[in-house]
């Protein structure tokens, strides 16, 4: 898999695409950790837009976790966004959906962020 | 129609057994939307043993077996490592809140609310892991 990180005057932006599995679980969370902490110094909320994610295992749910419990730390809005089915039911089926916050589309989520 | 791979029991190997799986898929034109089920359980369960299970017996292998029986998809994994049922395992609480939700545990239990059914035996001094799903229907 890879990601991509941008930095947005108002947000920023993490967007997963491909396969995450166990194997690349643990770089993604590196890059995940790295862009939350630069996010919580300029307080930035921050999106994660799973457009192009295709697979998401138990190795994967983790590091939604971890961010998630970050951002919250930090006091920063943590968002799911454009999850893909397959990815839909494994975060539904885990729960996750009911302690991160997951909206539909990129729109949706930017328009929770900037309130309109 | 059935089908065994046979891998070293080591984590790069998963990428050999979920080529065998996909080719599988594809052979028998099965429902690209329940691939991901079985590629899920396949690396949860696969990683739980060689990282575990049979960490303390180098040189032992996994066997992968997959077989479709009137649309239902059968997927069993064989290890031969100390007896471990991963079914006897403590659930999380998927209620949790953020706070409270544990890290780990999350993978069998993604395996069971996925499969219909998912069974453990201790056979021959092996491990085996019985997990069945009804593919959906193509439309």
């Amino acid at each position: 898999m890879n990601a991509s990180i941008e930095i947005l005057p108002n947000m920023t932006c993490i967007r997963p695409a491909g396969r995450l599995d166990f194997e690349a679980a643990a770089t993604f969370q590196t890059q995940v950790d790295q862009a939350i902490a630069e996010s919580v110094k300029r307080s930035a909320p921050v999106v994660m837009d799973c457009n192009g994610l295709e697979y998401v295992s138990s190795a994967g749910l983790r590091v939604f976790l971890v961010a998630a419990r970050s951002a919250k730390a930090g006091s920063v809005a943590f968002i799911v966004c454009s999850l893909t089915p397959s990815v839909k039911e494994v975060f539904d089926v885990s729960g996750f959906g009911r302690i991160i916050d997951v909206q539909a589309d990129f729109a949706t989520a930017t328009a929770k962020i900037t309130g309109a | 129609m059935t089908h065994s791979t046979i891998v070293p029991a080591t984590a790069p190997e998963l990428e050999t057994l979920r080529k065998s799986l996909g080719d599988f898929w594809l052979e028998n034109h099965l429902p690209p939307g329940d691939l991901m089920t079985f590629e899920l359980a396949l690396e949860e369960i696969f990683i739980n043993v060689v990282s575990y299970g049979v960490a303390q017996t180098p040189g032992t292998v996994v066997e992968m077996r997959l077989s479709l029986n009137d649309h239902v998809m059968s997927l069993v994994h064989i290890d031969q490592g100390f007896p471990f049922n991963p079914l006897e395992k403590e659930l999380p609480d998927v209620n949790a809140a953020l706070e409270d939700r544990p890290i780990g545990g999350l993978g069998i239990f993604l395996v069971e609310e996925l499969m219909d059914t998912v069974s453990y035996q201790r056979h021959d001094n092996k491990n085996e892991l019985h997990m069945s799903k009804r593919l959906s229907k193509p439309d």
